[in-house]
């Protein structure tokens, strides 16, 4: 292809071609380098100790690191990328994550795992709900992104229902609800069968933060927290569900020999930490004590090994890097870019959230790993390709005009 | 923002203000998300980080330390016991235990029984896995251990259980065996063997009542009980890192803290000594049918340090649950019999019976039992009277057979009494009338002050001991100062009606003999911890001083002569030895039974050793008055426990390389007329010749049937008792001549060797009485280089080399 000039770009592509935001950029690969550090400390012993990793230390870090590598690269492919082709394809990518998502349900199709049938193979094992996330995130930004202004006054007409129902219809962003709840609700009930609790938590999240920040009106999400409140309450204390994760939220030491064995492992991993860690390498929980060393429970080694220091630290980075990222939203070139940050940060910073409040008995166990950190190539990759669709909507940010004070 | 298609300008900026209150909107709501989700969110979970991590990190590391810590105790290694001389009498090492775990025996068999699954499955031969592993394990543990089958087969249904265990501290043959077995049939894990660590004592029965024995809780008698502390040391401890499986983590992190084993002890125990005590107390209880067994102590003189203890009966330390004497083992079914006439069963008799017997064959008569000292405690009756003043060597005394103290007529041994005699002989014949008129004469307030001063008793009236560091020591039942009236001050002269340890005895005798030193008996010498570091060391300095140096030779001189001259210790006389001692003989609380004892010391113009023998209960079949044994010997001290004491010191001085001492008697004035041998038959020679008390030497090739041509010393000619006669037969010509040594400046020792070296033999002459380590050759009557017969006698002339100004020489 010819180099173009650029004085013959159209202003879009212009920006397109902007600097990506280095911020962002960094604490996104200093967490992944981390990450990488930590689940090599924390896989090594038991990968040495079992079959399935071939009795080798390393099995999951290189499987992990190669994942990120071509994570990386794929990063910088989508930061290069106009994001605006996203709203294009963004149905596509929701029909594809729906359709996945079915076919996880169809027997002998999908993966079961811990009695929850999570995982596809195509090629590579994934899960479909990694898949379905970024399809929310992408439609969600896209259809409200398009978000008409309301008309600021209807003619009254109380004496007509049918007026006063439009009235209402369009006041209360019904309008703009409707086809999305419809497919936050299917996407819900396909990952519900799976069952996968956390990950329709992460949907919900990161769709009610794009439908937060696109302007709903803010009476849907009151109703929607009292609804959950309500449901909370209802499940857990007038159906006693669930019964196991209570019981251990309340007291982690109530079955530590069978039940509650994981949590009361990882409050040992995160309390031998201490201030300052028993040094990197030097966990002895990981020694096939705590399950999921690599993968959901990696915060704990980390904990163990860093110390309070370290781990907070991590955690420092994580906000930082969700403030940047809610920073460029407020910065972006559109409301699309604004909105795909807000599903992707709010996304990440929920999980990561659910992750560590889960490892440190916070609230009661559901099954999150920690972005960057968990084992995962799929996972990462995408993770990484949902940084680059926010780095590419960095590149579009308009650079700060001469006096400009907004 | 650019804006595409015309539009009225007030559509526009109704427009623009529309999507100014959108923008505005998304902007705080996205500032919202960002307090919240970017900040908010991640204040509880940092605090709780803290919560887990600072506030509760010690009680949580704590609970997750333990979980991962395999902790393994490291059994110090508990402390050897040796001799003085360096010999191990207790050391330990290892043994393993047995142990059988169900749980793996049915885990075995479930691999067999799935490999011989599979082989059938594939056609391949199934001999290998086909075997009943349960079986297999209690045949062979049931034959090599010699359990009960069924039994182990009970122990083997316990099938959760991984620990039983079968037998303890296994022997190296049968460990062997066993592991051979495992080995053999594939048992790996279903039985294994532990270490443990397993106490051997070398010399089995030596001084076993002294060294004691260990039990699962440590040292339970003797030494290895008083000084379970300094042996047992302190366990180590291993702590390794374990993984979720209980692995070792190798490489990963592993805290040691040391054993500290246990220290040993040196003892003042002689093996060889202890050896010699404890034969001529087995020898002695032989001869003189002694029922109860006795006692033999050994002990330094001038230290108090005890060179051997024995007891009898003794038993292996290695088996001491084993009753090791054959007619304590024969008093088993009586003392069931009388068990279960006080109406236990059959089988709580016999146990009771059998502990009784332990507990007998454990004890240390020496120092665990009292008796009544006899006769053997007037040795510090005479030192109380000598050092009071009361009497002296010269005064007579004129014994009638009995002596009147208030209503009491109290005879003496020799009812005829002895008549006149000087105090020596008093001593010597044991007289009680002299005895009880020095303790008239010493008075209650004098002698109890002694029997203090001795150790016998203590001034508040209480039971005294010598504090000897063994376990178990008895103390003596003493009449307290206020009923020491006169007849218990008479029977008391005579060593009657009150009791005392034998420790207590010869500590107090010794004090007598050594110049007047009370030294307290002592058999650890000193206890060294791993690091050869000492820990505790003995204090041989002398408790208090009972009597002058001048009392005590004087008593040694008198002691000597109740042995030498040929009164009631002359069963303890042995020629080349200075020998002092005084016997007894005294009633046990059963009437017509008795204990026989002796006192003994040597050399006895400067003691090295003092010893005490006693045998208790020698089989009395006479009447009272006349105490035989069934053999007819007659029950004393003299007769039975002299002998034993006098062949006990003999041993124990040539032992300890201490030079003959010959009296000018004993070397020059016992010459016997040498018979003529030549022509007789060998045999009968030899048989004649030792008959008349010399030995023999053959010169010469032949039998017994072989005539003796030649002989020296002369046929005729007189040479001193004992010497050797060397006979020729065959072909062996004899030296015509000899010449004769020079035997200037040598000791008595050497010259009669230097002599017999040649076949010359020695008629010593001199000045002084004994002829001692000092003594020396000045001149002999056949010059040096001189040739003589073989056979021919040189008379030689000693004097004493030594200070003139000495003790001894004051006293000469």
């Amino acid at each position: 292809m010819a180099k173009v000039a650029k004085r013959d770009l159209t202003r879009q592509q212009q920006l397109a071609r902007g600097p990506i935001d280095l911020p962002f950029l960094g604490l996104t690969l200093l967490l992944l380098g981390i990450g990488l550090v930590m689940l090599l400390s924390a896989s090594s012993y038991a990968a040495s100790m079992e079959k399935v990793s071939n009795y080798d230390p390393t099995y999951y870090f290189k499987r992990q690191a190669g994942y990120a590598v071509l994570g990386i690269i794929v990063m910088f492919l989508v930061s290069r990328l106009d994001y605006q082709w996203l709203r294009g394809i963004s149905p596509f990518v929701l029909l594809v994550a729906v359709l996945l998502l079915v076919a996880v349900l169809i027997p002998g199709v999908g993966i079961t795992r811990n009695y929850a049938t999570r995982w596809l193979k195509i090629g590579v094992q994934f899960q479909p709900s990694e898949v379905a996330k970024l399809g929310v995130v992408l439609f969600f930004s896209a259809a409200l992104s398009k978000r008409q202004p309301k008309p600021t006054k209807f003619k009254k007409h109380y004496r007509e229902p049918v007026e006063t129902l439009r009235r209402w219809y369009y006041q209360w962003d019904v309008n703009d609800l409707a086809p999305l709840v419809l497919v936050l609700l299917i996407i819900a009930a396909l990952m519900m069968k799976e069952p996968h609790l956390s990950g329709t938590i992460l949907i919900f999240a990161a769709a009610g933060a794009i439908m937060f920040a696109a302007g709903i009106k803010l009476g849907w999400f009151a109703a929607g927290a009292g609804i959950v409140a309500f449901g909370v309450w209802f499940i857990l204390v007038v159906v006693g569900y669930n019964g196991e994760r209570i019981k251990t939220w309340q007291d982690p030491f109530w079955d530590p020999g069978n039940k509650s064995f994981q949590m009361v492992q990882s409050l040992y991993s995160v309390a031998s930490g201490g201030l300052s860690g028993l040094g990197l390498g030097q966990s002895r929980q990981k020694f096939l004590y705590l399950p999921e060393e690599q993968n959901d429970f990696i915060f704990a080694i980390v904990c163990e090994e860093l110390g309070f220091i370290g781990a907070a630290l991590i955690v420092i980075l994580f906000a930082m890097l969700v403030v940047r990222g809610y920073w460029l939203a407020l910065h972006a070139r559109d409301r699309f870019g604004a909105l795909i940050i807000v599903g992707v940060i709010t996304l990440l910073a929920v999980q990561v959230f659910l992750n560590i409040a889960v490892v440190t008995n916070l609230i009661p166990c559901t099954g999150v790993s920690l972005p960057f950190f968990s084992f995962g190539g799929t996972a990462l990759v995408i993770q990484l390709a949902e940084m680059g669709i926010i780095l590419s909507v960095s590149r579009q940010i308009p650079a700060p005009a001469e006096g400009d004070k907004e | 923002m650019t804006q595409k298609g015309r539009e009225t300008v007030e559509d526009k900026q109704k427009k623009r203000r529309r999507e100014n209150l959108a923008n505005r909107q998304l902007f705080h709501r996205t500032v919202f998300l960002l307090a919240v989700c970017g900040i908010a969110v991640f204040i509880p979970v940092i605090g709780q980080m803290w919560n887990l991590q600072i506030t509760r990190h010690e009680e949580l590391e704590q609970k997750a330390v333990n979980q991962q810590t395999g902790t393994m105790a490291v059994s110090a290694s508990r402390g050897t016991i040796y001799d003085s001389q360096g010999n191990v009498l207790a050391i330990s090492s290892t043994a393993y235990d047995i142990v059988l775990s169900p749980k793996a025996i049915v885990q075995k068999q479930q691999e067999l029984d799935k490999k011989k699954q599979k082989a059938i499955e594939s056609g391949k031969p199934y001999d290998a896995y086909d075997k009943n592993v349960q079986k297999l394990v209690v045949d062979g543990m049931a034959s090599i251990l010699e359990l009960d089958a069924a039994d182990l087969t009970q122990k083997c249904q316990d099938t959760e259980s991984q620990y039983k265990r079968l037998a303890q501290k296994v022997d190296k043959d049968v460990e062997d065996e066993i592991r051979a077995y495992i080995e053999e049939n594939d048992l790996t894990g279903c039985i294994y063997l532990q270490p443990n660590t397993k106490r051997y004592y070398p010399y089995s029965t030596l001084a076993s009542q002294i060294v004691g024995f260990t039990n699962d809780n440590g040292g339970a008698y003797g030494l290895e009980s008083t000084f379970d502390k300094q042996l047992k040391g302190k366990d180590g401890l291993v702590v390794t890192a374990q993984n979720g499986r209980g692995l070792d983590v190798l490489n990963f992190f592993q805290d040691y803290y040391d054993a500290e084993n246990g220290e040993d002890l040196h003892l003042t125990l002689d093996a060889g000594i202890q050896q010699m005590c404890e034969s001529a107390l087995k020898k002695g209880i032989e001869e003189n049918e002694v029922l109860n067994g006795g006692f033999a102590i050994a002990m330094n003189s001038h230290t108090g340090a005890i060179l051997g203890m024995a007891s009898y009966p003794d038993y292996d330390l290695n088996n001491y649950t084993d009753v090791l004497d054959e007619k304590l083992k024969g008093s088993l079914e009586e003392r069931m019999k009388a068990f279960q006439e006080k109406g236990d069963d059959a089988q709580t008799a016999r146990q009771k019976a059998y502990s009784e017997l332990l507990n007998i064959q454990w004890r240390n008569k020496a120092i665990n039992d009292t008796y009544e000292p006899g006769s053997t405690f007037k040795s510090l009756v005479l030192a109380a009277a000598l050092e009071e003043g009361v009497t002296t060597p010269e005064e007579h005394f004129n014994c009638t057979g009995s002596i009147q103290v208030y209503d009491y007529n109290i005879k003496c041994s020799r009812v005829t009494g002895h008549g006149d005699q000087d105090l020596a002989q008093a001593v010597g014949n044991s007289c009680n009338p002299v005895f009880i008129t020095l303790g008239q004469r010493l008075g209650p307030e004098r002698f109890y002050r002694y029997l203090e001063e001795f150790g016998i008793a203590n001034a508040d009236g209480s039971s005294a001991s010598t504090g000897i560091d063994l376990p178990g020591e008895g103390g003596s039942l003493v009449w307290n100062y206020e009923d020491f009236g006169p007849v218990n001050l008479a029977t008391a002269s005579f060593g009657q009606r009150f009791n005392i340890t034998p420790i207590q005895l010869i500590a107090a005798a010794n004090a007598v003999i050594n110049g007047g030193y009370y030294y307290q008996p002592y058999v650890v010498d000193s206890v060294e911890d791993a690091n050869g570091n000492v820990t505790y060391a003995a204090d041989p300095t002398p408790l208090r001083q009972v009597v002058s140096a001048s009392t005590s030779a004087t008593c040694r001189e008198l002691l000597e002569g109740v042995v030498g001259n040929g009164l009631t210790g002359k069963n303890a006389y042995r020629a080349g030895y200075r020998i002092g001692g005084k016997t007894g003989t005294s009633e046990t609380l059963v009437a017509g039974e008795y204990i026989v004892s002796f006192l003994g010391f040597a050399p006895a113009d400067d003691p090295e050793v003092v010893v005490l023998v006693g045998f208790d209960n020698p089989h009395n079949v006479g009447s009272r008055a006349y105490p035989v044994t069934p053999s007819g010997k007659y029950i004393s001290g003299g007769g039975m426990a002299a002998p034993v004491a006098g062949d006990l010191l003999v041993d124990i001085l040539d032992y300890l390389d201490y030079g003959k001492q010959y009296t000018s008697d004993e070397l020059a004035g016992a010459d016997t007329e040498v018979p003529k041998l030549i022509g007789l038959d060998l045999g009968y020679a030899k048989d004649f010749a030792q008959s008349k008390g010399f030995t023999c030497k053959v010169v010469g090739e032949g039998d017994d049937t072989s005539e003796v041509y030649y002989q020296t010393a002369q046929p005729g000619s007189f040479v001193p008792k004992g010497s050797e006669l060397v006979l020729y037969i065959g072909e062996a010509a004899p030296p015509e001549t000899v010449a004769v040594p020079d035997l200037t400046g040598m000791a008595p020792d050497q010259a009669l060797a230097a002599l017999h070296e040649v076949g010359l033999y020695m008629k010593a002459t001199g000045s002084s009485k004994y002829y001692t380590a000092e003594t020396r050759v000045y001149n002999q009557d056949i010059a040096a280089g001189a040739t003589a017969k073989p056979g021919d006698v040189v008379t030689v002339s000693f004097q004493d080399t030594s200070d003139r100004d000495n003790e001894l020489g004051a006293l000469g």
